[in-house]
């Protein structure tokens, strides 16, 4: 019984590992790879109605014949990548690219940063990544010295 | 989305692991094998197909490759990862549960 609750914790964090993995390579797709993740899908959708079409060749129907009732039975194309899309991490933040919600505020931050507007998504996250690591930095390299210092020197008070 | 059986919420998240715990599949695949699996009561269209694929992707259960189609294209293909296949028994215990309460209820006099 105790090894099996063990095995069973275990395994719940090392999903627990793999969902937040998962999640970041998402988020790392979607905002960053963005051109590779839109390439991609867009080849999953045409495999998609290709392979429909072969169904249908398959069942007889001439190849011009087959591709049109494929994409006619796919829907909009657009529509379901639109869906699809929806469903990435992180889409919010990547269409935030697209609302230009703070013109003033725009305006400002642009005259400061060349190259950077202030609706980009990007550059926001590379800003905390930079931010967050000078932090991690920050509060790391001390306490390691600190961690160094033998307590009976530090207490011995010459 | 169904034919005339109505999906309820969260069943095509089950059906999709419940699909892929067989063999690895591209997307197509993926709807072939709901039907085959449900005996036609589920069409499963592209419209909802893959935005479930790609948030399964997103949550670890699912892991993607490129493979080659049965017609020699490069396909997408998904499989079940260790976490998608716990996610898979998890959910089976809790739709058994969901069924047997339901059915009790129902039969209630």
């Amino acid at each position: 019984m105790g090894a099996r609750s063990r095995r069973h914790a275990h395994g719940t964090r090392s999903d627990l590992i793999m969902r937040i993995l998962a999640m970041l390579r998402s988020l790392w797709r979607t905002l960053v790879r963005r051109g590779r993740a839109e390439e991609s899908l867009d080849d999953e959708l045409r495999a998609y109605v290709e392979l429909l079409a072969a169904e249908r060749e398959r069942a007889g129907m001439t190849p011009a014949e087959a591709r049109r009732r494929a994409l006619m039975e796919t829907g909009g194309v657009e529509q379901v990548k639109e869906a699809t899309r929806e469903a990435w991490i992180g889409q919010r933040v990547a269409t935030f690219d697209h609302l230009h919600r703070v013109p003033a505020g725009q305006q400002i931050l642009q005259s400061q940063f060349e190259g950077v507007s202030a609706g980009d998504a990007r550059g926001a996250v590379v800003a905390v990544a930079v931010v967050g690591a000078a932090m991690l930095a920050a509060s790391w390299l001390p306490a390691r010295r600190a961690a160094r210092l033998d307590p009976a020197d530090v207490l011995r008070c010459d | 989305m169904a034919n005339d059986t109505p999906l309820l919420p969260g069943t095509l998240d089950l059906l999709i692991l419940k699909a892929l715990s067989l063999q690895p599949l591209h997307g197509l695949g993926v709807s072939r094998r709901i039907e085959q699996i449900t005996r036609g009561a589920y069409h499963v269209g592209p419209g909802s197909l893959f935005p479930a694929l790609h948030r399964l992707e997103q949550r670890g259960w699912l892991a993607a490759s490129e493979g080659a189609s049965e017609n020699k294209r490069k396909a997408k293909f998904y499989r079940l990862t260790t976490a998608g296949q716990r996610q898979l028994e998890k959910e089976k215990r809790s739709w058994a549960r969901v069924v047997d309460v339901m059915r009790t209820a129902l039969e209630a006099t």
